[in-house]
């Protein structure tokens, strides 16, 4: 840059969101990122993301900062636990593998990456799920337990509809959300 | 936290929180997240977006994060072929809503750090204090070599370094308006050997 400039300044500090699960991806999340937005592989079962963001906090408190993990999390919720699966079985039966494939081949061009980047996450994918990440289905899990963890980001099949449910249905049960949960009600 | 003097109609502001905050990815890109033909199937239109915004918002949602995705992955659904691109998208958004944050991506190969800085300047503009930005080091080669600004195989390795330089001088726009941070990757130049040149 020589002399490069900007104006208007924005009003307030500009929050930033870094991803990436390798180590370098996680430093530099540490170091100049305010969130970590972080994906992980599992079917309510949450608490297996938490290794992952103990790293985290580790990488930022050595960096002498704050840097709160966003977990990147897939919604089916119906009424009851059998139907949430029954949509998840349905999907997953006509998992698209072409596109599957031409992601995962897309992954493999990266060598350098660990085992533990998103690259590889993609490679071991196995080819057969329609996503592949946290996943809640047809039950509710209290993530805001895990030390670390700022909040979720949430993908929902039906998004209106889901964004609908969760707001009525799973939200009211969230500890962490008690005040808002009562707020738009 | 609400006070009794909030409207019904008017959306309760309560500000950023310690924790606990609930995002929604929004679906910028074709069908979303579901690679199936058995999920539904959809085009990333403006309408969506702001449906699902509006409803985000009025449920309580604390921000919504538009990724970016220059190359879709084909096959029966053609998944992500289609996606729109996450600042625009996101100014869009910010004029129709009221609370929700957003945090649009950036694919830092795409654009050099002071224009991103000043998209995000622009979007605070339409929407103060309700924009940040989500770094994108990019890993998918086809999206960048498609444009013909694909760095190379050594971008595998210095694509945080990269990332790092590239955030050092938004945050310098940001803070006091100016930077002379002579980086050695992200300089807002592209190396001359990444500009496609066609040979006819």
């Amino acid at each position: 840059m020589d002399d490069c400039r900007l104006e208007p300044l924005p009003s307030e500090k500009i929050e930033i969101v870094c991803a990436g699960q390798s180590e370098s991806g996680m430093k530099f999340a540490a170091k100049d990122g305010d969130y970590y937005f972080i994906s992980g592989s599992c079917i309510n079962e949450p608490h297996k993301v938490a290794p992952s963001i103990a790293r985290l906090v580790a990488e930022a408190k050595a960096a002498g900062r704050d840097c709160g993990a966003l977990v990147l999390s897939l919604v089916i919720a119906e009424e009851t636990a059998d139907a949430a699966f029954a949509k998840w079985d349905r999907y997953k039966a006509g998992t698209d593998l072409e596109a599957l494939a031409r992601r995962a081949s897309q992954a493999g061009a990266d060598t350098s990456a660990g085992a533990d980047s998103n690259i590889n996450r993609f490679k071991a994918e196995g080819a057969t799920l329609p996503a592949n990440m946290v996943s809640f289905i047809g039950a509710h899990a209290d993530m805001a337990q895990i030390d670390g963890v700022h909040g979720v980001m949430l993908v929902f099949d039906d998004y209106i509809e889901g964004i609908e449910k969760f707001g009525k249905f799973i939200q009211p049960l969230m500890k962490s959300r008690a005040g808002i949960a009562k707020a738009v009600a | 936290m609400r006070s009794s003097a909030t409207r019904a109609n008017q959306t309760p502001n309560w500000g950023k929180r310690d924790d606990g905050e609930i995002g929604v990815f929004l679906p910028i890109a074709r069908n979303g997240y579901l690679k199936s033909p058995a999920s539904p199937q959809y085009s990333p239109t403006y309408d969506l977006n702001r449906d699902v915004a509006i409803a985000a918002e009025r449920c309580g949602f604390d921000f919504a994060l538009a990724m970016i995705k220059l190359r879709g992955c084909g096959g029966v659904t053609r998944h992500w072929d289609e996606c729109l691109e996450a600042f625009t998208l996101t100014a869009a958004l910010a004029a129709v809503t009221k609370r929700i944050r957003f945090f649009p991506s950036v694919a830092v190969l795409t654009m050099p750090p002071p224009f991103a800085a000043r998209m995000v300047a622009t979007i605070d503009s339409v929407a103060p204090g309700r924009c940040g930005i989500n770094i994108v080091s990019g890993w998918q080669k086809a999206e960048y070599e498609q444009m013909g600004i694909w760095p190379g195989e050594d971008h595998f390795r210095r694509r945080y370094q990269y990332c790092a330089e590239y955030t050092q001088i938004l945050q310098e726009l940001w803070e006091i308006g100016k930077s002379d941070f002579k980086a050695i990757l992200s300089n807002g130049r592209l190396p001359p050997r990444t500009i496609a040149v066609r040979k006819n």
